[in-house]
Protein backbone atom coordinates (compact mmCIF):
# COMPACT_ATOMS: atom_id res chain seq x y z
CA UNK A 1 0.00 0.00 0.00
CA UNK A 2 1.26 3.77 -1.03
CA UNK A 3 1.59 6.55 1.23
CA UNK A 4 -0.78 8.08 0.24
CA UNK A 5 -3.10 5.39 0.88
CA UNK A 6 -1.52 5.36 4.41
CA UNK A 7 -2.13 9.24 4.85
CA UNK A 8 -5.74 9.00 3.67
CA UNK A 9 -6.56 5.96 6.17
CA UNK A 10 -4.72 8.32 9.00
CA UNK A 11 -6.64 11.12 8.07
CA UNK A 12 -9.98 9.16 7.92
CA UNK A 13 -8.91 8.40 11.68
CA UNK A 14 -7.37 10.91 13.01
CA UNK A 15 -9.97 11.63 15.77
CA UNK A 16 -8.42 8.41 17.99
CA UNK A 17 -4.58 10.01 17.13
CA UNK A 18 -6.25 13.22 18.45
CA UNK A 19 -7.70 12.03 21.58
CA UNK A 20 -4.81 9.97 22.79
CA UNK A 21 -2.32 13.23 21.66
CA UNK A 22 -4.51 15.60 24.31
CA UNK A 23 -4.85 13.40 27.09
CA UNK A 24 -1.18 12.34 27.05
CA UNK A 25 0.75 15.10 26.24
CA UNK A 26 1.42 18.24 28.34
CA UNK A 27 1.18 21.05 26.58
CA UNK A 28 0.60 22.26 23.00
CA UNK A 29 4.36 21.76 22.14
CA UNK A 30 4.48 18.57 23.43
CA UNK A 31 1.46 17.38 21.66
CA UNK A 32 2.70 18.60 18.53
CA UNK A 33 5.60 16.53 19.01
CA UNK A 34 3.80 13.26 20.37
CA UNK A 35 1.89 13.83 16.81
CA UNK A 36 4.09 13.46 14.86
CA UNK A 37 6.05 10.08 16.76
CA UNK A 38 2.84 8.83 16.42
CA UNK A 39 2.41 9.23 12.53
CA UNK A 40 6.34 8.28 12.26
CA UNK A 41 5.69 5.08 14.30
CA UNK A 42 2.62 3.87 12.18
CA UNK A 43 4.35 4.68 8.99
CA UNK A 44 7.49 2.81 9.88
CA UNK A 45 5.06 -0.12 11.25
CA UNK A 46 2.71 0.06 8.38
CA UNK A 47 4.02 -2.97 6.40
CA UNK A 48 3.33 -5.26 8.89
CA UNK A 49 -0.33 -3.74 8.78
CA UNK A 50 -2.76 -6.85 7.58
CA UNK A 51 -5.49 -5.84 5.24
CA UNK A 52 -8.01 -7.63 7.33
CA UNK A 53 -6.99 -6.08 10.99
CA UNK A 54 -9.34 -3.19 11.26
CA UNK A 55 -6.93 0.01 10.79
CA UNK A 56 -8.24 2.05 13.78
CA UNK A 57 -7.70 -0.80 15.85
CA UNK A 58 -3.87 -1.02 14.87
CA UNK A 59 -3.66 2.84 14.78
CA UNK A 60 -5.21 2.80 18.87
CA UNK A 61 -2.52 0.40 19.62
CA UNK A 62 0.24 1.93 18.27
CA UNK A 63 -0.80 5.36 19.07
CA UNK A 64 -1.48 4.24 23.01
CA UNK A 65 2.36 2.78 23.16
CA UNK A 66 3.96 5.48 21.80
CA UNK A 67 2.23 7.72 24.22
CA UNK A 68 3.44 5.24 27.23
CA UNK A 69 6.52 5.53 26.36
CA UNK A 70 7.27 8.74 25.14
CA UNK A 71 8.85 11.40 27.29
CA UNK A 72 7.35 14.84 27.80
CA UNK A 73 9.59 17.93 27.77
CA UNK A 74 8.09 18.29 31.36
CA UNK A 75 9.27 14.52 32.02
CA UNK A 76 12.39 15.47 29.85
CA UNK A 77 13.63 18.57 32.57
CA UNK A 78 12.77 16.40 35.36
CA UNK A 79 14.70 13.52 34.34
CA UNK A 80 18.20 15.92 34.03
CA UNK A 81 17.27 18.81 36.66
CA UNK A 82 14.81 17.47 39.15
CA UNK A 83 13.31 20.67 38.68
CA UNK A 84 10.36 19.98 36.47
CA UNK A 85 6.68 19.39 37.84
CA UNK A 86 5.85 16.48 35.19
CA UNK A 87 2.26 16.18 36.90
CA UNK A 88 1.24 19.83 35.69
CA UNK A 89 -0.42 19.96 31.95
CA UNK A 90 -2.20 22.51 30.40
CA UNK A 91 -6.06 22.60 29.51
CA UNK A 92 -6.21 22.52 25.67
CA UNK A 93 -7.63 25.80 25.15
CA UNK A 94 -9.93 24.99 22.31
CA UNK A 95 -12.00 22.97 25.20
CA UNK A 96 -15.92 24.01 26.08
CA UNK A 97 -16.63 23.70 30.05
CA UNK A 98 -18.05 20.43 29.90
CA UNK A 99 -15.46 18.57 27.75
CA UNK A 100 -12.90 20.17 29.93
CA UNK A 101 -14.59 18.82 32.81
CA UNK A 102 -14.03 15.57 31.51
CA UNK A 103 -10.71 16.26 30.35
CA UNK A 104 -9.30 17.00 33.94
CA UNK A 105 -11.02 13.79 35.52
CA UNK A 106 -9.13 11.63 32.71
CA UNK A 107 -5.65 13.54 33.53
CA UNK A 108 -6.12 12.37 37.25
CA UNK A 109 -6.44 8.94 35.81
CA UNK A 110 -2.81 7.47 36.11
CA UNK A 111 -1.52 6.60 32.54
CA UNK A 112 -2.49 2.64 32.20
CA UNK A 113 -6.12 3.44 33.22
CA UNK A 114 -6.17 6.66 31.56
CA UNK A 115 -5.53 4.22 28.34
CA UNK A 116 -8.20 1.64 29.37
CA UNK A 117 -10.75 3.81 30.20
CA UNK A 118 -10.57 5.10 26.38
CA UNK A 119 -10.40 1.93 24.31
CA UNK A 120 -13.36 1.38 26.75
CA UNK A 121 -15.19 4.82 25.74
CA UNK A 122 -14.35 4.48 22.56
CA UNK A 123 -16.16 0.66 21.97
CA UNK A 124 -13.56 -1.79 22.24
CA UNK A 125 -14.95 -4.40 24.85
CA UNK A 126 -12.72 -6.09 27.25
CA UNK A 127 -11.24 -8.84 25.44
CA UNK A 128 -10.13 -6.94 22.58
CA UNK A 129 -8.49 -4.42 25.57
CA UNK A 130 -7.09 -7.21 26.86
CA UNK A 131 -4.95 -8.00 23.50
CA UNK A 132 -4.19 -4.48 23.14
CA UNK A 133 -2.63 -4.45 26.43
CA UNK A 134 -1.95 -7.19 27.82
CA UNK A 135 -4.34 -7.90 30.95
CA UNK A 136 -6.33 -10.50 30.94
CA UNK A 137 -9.93 -10.25 30.14
CA UNK A 138 -11.20 -11.02 33.93
CA UNK A 139 -8.73 -8.37 35.08
CA UNK A 140 -9.73 -5.85 32.61
CA UNK A 141 -13.00 -6.01 33.89
CA UNK A 142 -11.91 -5.75 37.46
CA UNK A 143 -10.10 -2.58 36.24
CA UNK A 144 -12.58 -0.98 34.34
CA UNK A 145 -14.98 -1.18 37.45
CA UNK A 146 -12.69 0.64 39.81
CA UNK A 147 -11.42 3.13 36.81
CA UNK A 148 -15.51 4.35 36.09
CA UNK A 149 -15.99 4.72 39.84
CA UNK A 150 -13.17 6.68 40.20
CA UNK A 151 -13.82 8.76 37.10
CA UNK A 152 -17.50 9.23 38.98
CA UNK A 153 -15.98 10.31 42.47
CA UNK A 154 -13.76 12.68 40.63
CA UNK A 155 -16.37 14.04 38.53
CA UNK A 156 -19.13 14.34 41.14
CA UNK A 157 -16.27 16.10 43.08
CA UNK A 158 -16.31 19.36 40.86
CA UNK B 1 -23.58 12.64 33.48
CA UNK B 2 -23.38 10.31 30.99
CA UNK B 3 -19.57 9.46 30.20
CA UNK B 4 -19.85 8.03 26.67
CA UNK B 5 -21.86 11.43 24.91
CA UNK B 6 -19.12 13.71 27.06
CA UNK B 7 -16.11 11.51 25.92
CA UNK B 8 -17.53 11.82 22.23
CA UNK B 9 -18.57 15.20 22.50
CA UNK B 10 -14.77 16.26 23.91
CA UNK B 11 -13.34 13.49 20.85
CA UNK B 12 -15.51 16.20 18.56
CA UNK B 13 -13.95 18.81 20.12
CA UNK B 14 -10.92 17.97 19.56
CA UNK B 15 -11.57 16.99 15.71
CA UNK B 16 -13.06 20.64 15.77
CA UNK B 17 -9.78 22.06 16.70
CA UNK B 18 -7.02 20.15 14.95
CA UNK B 19 -6.04 22.26 12.01
CA UNK B 20 -2.24 22.78 13.52
CA UNK B 21 -1.84 19.26 13.46
CA UNK B 22 -0.83 17.89 9.96
CA UNK B 23 -0.10 14.50 8.02
CA UNK B 24 0.99 14.72 5.21
CA UNK B 25 4.25 13.45 3.35
CA UNK B 26 6.89 15.08 5.70
CA UNK B 27 5.48 13.69 9.16
CA UNK B 28 6.65 10.17 7.48
CA UNK B 29 9.73 11.16 6.54
CA UNK B 30 11.08 12.88 9.80
CA UNK B 31 13.38 11.33 12.62
CA UNK B 32 11.99 10.09 15.93
CA UNK B 33 12.26 12.41 18.78
CA UNK B 34 11.50 9.32 21.37
CA UNK B 35 13.98 8.79 23.91
CA UNK B 36 14.86 5.77 23.53
CA UNK B 37 15.75 5.76 20.08
CA UNK B 38 17.80 8.97 20.95
CA UNK B 39 19.81 6.72 23.45
CA UNK B 40 20.89 4.18 20.78
CA UNK B 41 21.59 6.97 18.54
CA UNK B 42 23.61 8.87 20.54
CA UNK B 43 25.74 5.26 21.48
CA UNK B 44 26.34 5.36 17.97
CA UNK B 45 28.42 8.47 17.86
CA UNK B 46 30.21 7.74 21.09
CA UNK B 47 31.23 5.25 19.24
CA UNK B 48 32.33 7.23 16.25
CA UNK B 49 34.11 9.96 18.57
CA UNK B 50 36.20 7.08 20.03
CA UNK B 51 37.14 6.87 16.74
CA UNK B 52 38.24 10.24 16.52
CA UNK B 53 40.36 9.95 19.65
CA UNK B 54 41.85 6.63 18.54
CA UNK B 55 43.32 7.91 15.50
CA UNK B 56 45.60 11.01 16.64
CA UNK B 57 46.64 8.43 18.93
CA UNK B 58 47.64 6.16 16.16
CA UNK B 59 49.26 9.02 13.78
CA UNK B 60 51.25 10.18 17.32
CA UNK B 61 52.76 5.91 17.40
CA UNK B 62 53.97 6.29 14.02
CA UNK B 63 56.09 9.81 14.79
CA UNK B 64 56.89 8.61 18.03
CA UNK B 65 60.14 6.72 19.39
CA UNK B 66 60.27 3.39 21.30
CA UNK B 67 58.50 2.37 23.83
CA UNK B 68 56.28 5.56 23.68
CA UNK B 69 55.30 3.82 19.98
CA UNK B 70 54.55 1.07 21.64
CA UNK B 71 52.30 2.53 24.42
CA UNK B 72 50.50 4.35 21.91
CA UNK B 73 49.87 1.37 19.62
CA UNK B 74 48.61 -0.47 22.26
CA UNK B 75 45.93 2.10 23.51
CA UNK B 76 44.98 2.20 19.97
CA UNK B 77 44.54 -1.34 19.39
CA UNK B 78 42.81 -1.18 22.90
CA UNK B 79 40.45 1.47 21.72
CA UNK B 80 39.86 0.07 18.72
CA UNK B 81 39.35 -3.70 20.08
CA UNK B 82 36.73 -1.70 23.17
CA UNK B 83 34.57 -0.26 19.74
CA UNK B 84 34.69 -3.23 18.26
CA UNK B 85 33.36 -5.45 20.76
CA UNK B 86 30.28 -2.44 21.86
CA UNK B 87 29.38 -2.10 18.56
CA UNK B 88 29.14 -6.11 17.94
CA UNK B 89 26.75 -6.10 21.36
CA UNK B 90 24.98 -3.08 20.40
CA UNK B 91 24.29 -4.73 17.43
CA UNK B 92 23.03 -7.80 18.96
CA UNK B 93 20.40 -5.90 20.92
CA UNK B 94 17.71 -5.41 18.94
CA UNK B 95 16.86 -1.81 19.49
CA UNK B 96 13.88 -1.83 17.16
CA UNK B 97 10.38 -1.18 19.32
CA UNK B 98 7.38 -2.99 18.03
CA UNK B 99 4.93 -0.94 18.80
CA UNK B 100 2.35 -3.32 17.43
CA UNK B 101 2.84 -5.23 20.10
CA UNK B 102 1.14 -5.43 23.60
CA UNK B 103 1.57 -2.91 25.70
CA UNK B 104 2.74 -5.47 28.71
CA UNK B 105 5.18 -6.87 26.23
CA UNK B 106 6.49 -3.27 24.55
CA UNK B 107 7.59 -1.78 27.86
CA UNK B 108 9.56 -5.11 29.33
CA UNK B 109 11.60 -5.19 26.21
CA UNK B 110 12.12 -1.82 26.26
CA UNK B 111 13.16 -1.79 29.74
CA UNK B 112 15.88 -4.56 28.89
CA UNK B 113 17.02 -3.27 26.25
CA UNK B 114 17.77 0.10 27.93
CA UNK B 115 19.25 -1.58 30.90
CA UNK B 116 21.69 -3.76 28.06
CA UNK B 117 22.60 -0.43 26.05
CA UNK B 118 23.28 1.48 29.46
CA UNK B 119 25.68 -1.66 30.58
CA UNK B 120 27.43 -0.70 27.55
CA UNK B 121 28.08 2.74 28.59
CA UNK B 122 28.56 1.69 31.97
CA UNK B 123 31.52 -0.27 31.14
CA UNK B 124 33.42 2.34 28.93
CA UNK B 125 33.10 4.04 31.67
CA UNK B 126 34.95 1.25 34.01
CA UNK B 127 37.50 0.63 31.26
CA UNK B 128 38.26 3.81 29.59
CA UNK B 129 38.17 6.47 32.49
CA UNK B 130 40.80 4.71 34.60
CA UNK B 131 42.95 4.01 31.39
CA UNK B 132 43.14 7.41 30.13
CA UNK B 133 44.90 9.36 33.00
CA UNK B 134 47.75 6.93 33.83
CA UNK B 135 48.22 6.32 29.99
CA UNK B 136 48.69 10.36 29.43
CA UNK B 137 50.77 10.70 32.48
CA UNK B 138 52.56 7.41 31.15
CA UNK B 139 53.08 8.63 28.12
CA UNK B 140 54.27 12.66 29.28
CA UNK B 141 57.19 10.45 31.54
CA UNK B 142 58.16 8.60 28.30
CA UNK B 143 58.58 11.82 26.19
CA UNK B 144 60.93 12.86 29.21
CA UNK B 145 62.75 9.78 29.93
CA UNK B 146 62.79 7.16 26.92
CA UNK B 147 62.83 4.41 29.41
CA UNK B 148 60.11 2.47 30.82
CA UNK B 149 62.00 1.25 33.61
CA UNK B 150 63.43 4.37 34.50
CA UNK B 151 59.75 5.48 34.86
CA UNK B 152 59.05 2.16 36.63
CA UNK B 153 61.99 2.97 39.19
CA UNK B 154 60.41 6.20 40.11
CA UNK B 155 57.23 5.75 41.19
CA UNK B 156 55.91 3.01 44.30
CA UNK B 157 53.85 0.34 43.19
CA UNK B 158 51.71 0.91 46.19
CA UNK B 159 50.93 4.41 44.93
CA UNK B 160 50.02 3.19 41.33
CA UNK B 161 47.73 0.17 42.27
CA UNK B 162 45.89 2.26 45.03
CA UNK B 163 45.50 5.66 42.52
CA UNK B 164 44.24 2.74 39.75
CA UNK B 165 42.22 1.23 41.52
CA UNK B 166 40.41 4.94 43.20
CA UNK B 167 40.33 5.51 39.31
CA UNK B 168 38.43 2.33 38.26
CA UNK B 169 36.29 2.83 41.12
CA UNK B 170 35.30 6.22 40.63
CA UNK B 171 34.92 5.46 36.48
CA UNK B 172 32.46 2.83 37.48
CA UNK B 173 30.41 5.19 39.76
CA UNK B 174 30.77 7.75 37.59
CA UNK B 175 29.21 6.06 34.75
CA UNK B 176 26.39 4.44 36.89
CA UNK B 177 25.30 8.19 38.13
CA UNK B 178 25.35 9.52 34.81
CA UNK B 179 22.79 6.57 33.57
CA UNK B 180 20.85 6.87 36.68
CA UNK B 181 20.45 10.89 36.20
CA UNK B 182 19.58 10.62 32.25
CA UNK B 183 17.70 7.65 32.56
CA UNK B 184 16.67 6.28 35.84
CA UNK B 185 13.27 8.15 35.85
CA UNK B 186 12.16 7.09 32.09
CA UNK B 187 12.88 3.13 33.55
CA UNK B 188 10.91 4.17 36.66
CA UNK B 189 8.44 5.39 34.61
CA UNK B 190 8.27 2.54 32.54
CA UNK B 191 8.25 0.03 35.74
CA UNK B 192 5.84 2.08 37.38
CA UNK B 193 3.46 1.66 34.01
CA UNK B 194 4.30 -2.81 34.23
CA UNK B 195 2.95 -2.03 37.95
CA UNK B 196 -0.22 -0.24 37.15
CA UNK B 197 -1.15 -3.02 34.36
CA UNK B 198 -0.82 -5.54 37.44
CA UNK B 199 -2.66 -3.89 39.80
Amino acid sequence: MSEQDFLQLVEANKGIVLKIVNLYADDAEDRKDLHQEIIFQCWKSYSSFKAEAKFSTWLYKISLNVSLTYLNKKEKAARLNNTGKPDEYVVPAELSERADHLYQAIRQLNEIDRGIIMLHLDGYDNAEIGEITGISKNNTGVKLHRIKQQLTNILNKK
Amino acid sequence: MDLQQEWENMGAEFIDHSASYTVDYNSIRKESKGLFETMVKNLYYKMTWIRVISIPVLIGAFFAEAPLKYLLLTVFVVYEIGRMLSIRSLKKINTQIDYTAITRTILTQQIAVMKQVLWIEKIWGAVFIPLAAPVGYLASQLMQYKNIFTIWHQWEPVYIITGWLVLTATGFLLAGWMNKIAFGKYLKKLNDQITQLEE
